[in-house]
């Protein structure tokens, strides 16, 4: 799950139980989240940033944006991180816009350049 | 208020000849620029700090984030950004934060969000991981993110601090905020001068002393962090911290030419004897672990040889040079080998230092030179009697330096 800010990740963490992965984590223990992650131990991370560049976790295959501000090359990045193509695979977008705001007009720009291969966008 | 000409620091105007000797950055001429005093902090600022410390007290026990949130606000009495800012700032320093959990956080994390992948219900999720820990669900909760900054909880320090010292504190903050944009420092300093020769020593900072000492006036040229290129953080954090060490002195100037503001263009800023700055304690005024270490080193690697400590200053021109260690072979009467341990340096700089041992003869003379201490480019010079050292100096090189002749 992807927020836009920390405060919200850890917010979505509290509620969710959700490990969340940002920069006051510190590295030994995002790098064991994310093996655990990997490894199906854990089902799910939140994050604000963190996860957008410097990594690929193949097994991922549903994202949620939350809230996201980020502009179009950053939503490429974490979507396309994660989502990583794969035999069979099969994955899933979701993005969470709260209608009559500018949350909606912030979804169309980022998306507007993200047309992955063989997925609907 | 005083007209100033924007000006870079390549085409800032140089001292006269007497800067020759000096470190890069002290040639600069304080005079040429317009003079500054920060605006300290007085009794007539007092009140508001009390309101501050009085704030940081209403939140011991309480989560950071809470006081950060509070002092976003205005504090409810006038006060000036820059001195709030200034004050904030050593409080910050003094005011630690611990973690107050009954059970570690990155365990509480690992535990219960591991638990809640194959719980059915975030209760049975906490209920579960809370048994695992030996803690009510509740207090697992609370340790989840005990660690985060924000949520660390507010720490009074072991002596508390009155509005006075406080001040003083705040001041001395100010001031490192220029001496970190400082291109050269002059300090001009009467009375216990050995003793703050031996705190810019033991900072390392690239220093030239003129001066008497049997007079017990000296002038120390140091550079500023502006006229280097690297570590520039760290040494601007050891030139100030010099400035407490000054009280020390009976009476002192320091002027040290500064770019604070790129429209601006530099300008020189003058501390005076008097001026409300926080004196540092005269405690471990004489120590460093590096001399230590040597000494004890070269004493076991070397029996046949004594070391004393802290020979007398030798003029060289216009110069001073104050060695570390006099080593002379035990039962010889000729002239003592002084060393001297230098920490930053540049080419130049040493360069400059050997030249100047060369013009008094002094043949023998070691300079240690700390090798991860060179903010600036260029390679160390080659000379028969500089011993290169990380972390500590190798009584064996030393040797190697002074028992062949």
């Amino acid at each position: 799950m992807f927020t836009a800010d920390n405060r919200t990740a850890y917010a979505v963490a509290r509620r969710h139980l959700l490990m969340p992965i940002t920069c006051d984590i510190g590295r030994a223990e995002r790098d064991a989240a994310l093996d655990a992650f990997r490894s199906g131990q854990l089902r799910a991370l939140v994050s604000s940033r963190v996860l957008n560049e410097g990594l690929d976790v193949p097994d991922a295959d549903v994202a949620i944006v939350l809230g996201g501000t980020q502009g179009e090359r950053e939503h490429v990045q974490r979507v396309g991180r994660l989502l990583r193509p794969a035999p069979g695979k099969h994955a899933l977008i979701y993005e969470l816009i709260a209608s009559g705001t500018i949350e909606v007009r912030q979804a169309a720009r980022r998306r507007r350049g993200f047309r992955p291969k063989g997925m609907a966008a | 208020m005083i007209a100033n000409t924007p000006m870079s620091p390549r085409t800032l105007p140089a001292a006269g000849p007497g800067a020759a000797c000096s470190p890069v950055g002290t040639e600069l001429h304080a005079a040429s620029y317009p003079q500054v005093t920060p605006a300290f902090l007085t009794e007539r600022d007092y009140p508001w700090l009390r309101a501050l410390l009085d704030e940081y007290d209403r939140f011991v026990g309480r989560p950071t984030a809470e006081l950060r949130a509070r002092l976003a606000a205005p504090l409810g009495m006038p006060c000036e950004t820059g001195k709030l800012r200034a004050a904030v700032g050593v409080l910050d320093r003094l005011w630690r934060s611990g973690i107050g959990a009954p059970v570690d956080p990155r365990t509480a994390r690992a535990r219960l969000f591991a638990c809640a992948t194959s719980a059915s219900s975030r209760e049975a999720a906490l209920a579960a991981a809370g048994a695992a820990l030996g803690v009510s669900a509740e207090a697992l909760e609370h340790a989840l993110f005990a660690d985060l900054p924000g949520e660390r909880l507010l720490r009074a320090p072991a002596e508390p601090i009155g509005p006075a010292e406080l001040a003083l504190r705040a001041n001395l903050r100010m001031i490192g905020r220029w001496l970190e944009r400082a291109h050269g420092v002059v300090i001009r300093a009467c009375g216990n001068t050995r003793a703050l020769v031996r705190q810019a020593k033991l900072r390392r900072l690239l220093c030239v002393v003129h001066g008497d000492p049997s007079a017990e006036e000296v002038e120390l040229h140091v550079s500023g962090p502006f006229a280097l290129f690297r570590q520039t953080g760290i040494y601007g954090h050891a030139l100030t911290s010099l400035v407490p060490r000054l009280a020390w002195c009976r009476s002192f100037t320091l002027q040290a030419v500064c770019s604070v503001d790129r429209l601006q263009g530099p300008r020189t800023l003058v501390l005076r004897s008097g001026d409300p700055i926080f004196p540092a304690e005269e405690g471990r005024r004489f120590d460093s672990r590096l001399e230590e270490r040597f000494a004890r080193d070269f004493g076991r690697a070397a029996p046949g040889w004594e070391i004393v400590r802290e020979p007398r200053p030798i003029s060289v021109g216009a110069a001073l040079i104050f060695p570390d260690f006099g080593l002379r072979r035990r039962g010889d009467s000729g002239p003592w080998w002084l060393l001297e341990i230098v920490g930053f340096w540049t080419r130049e700089y040493l360069e400059r230092k050997l030249a100047l041992l060369r013009a008094a003869n002094l043949e023998r003379f070691v300079l240690c030179i700390d090798e991860e201490r060179n903010p600036a480019d260029g390679e160390l010079p080659l000379a028969a009697s500089v011993v290169r050292f990380r972390r500590k100096i190798d009584p064996a090189a030393v040797l190697r330096v002074i028992e062949p002749r």
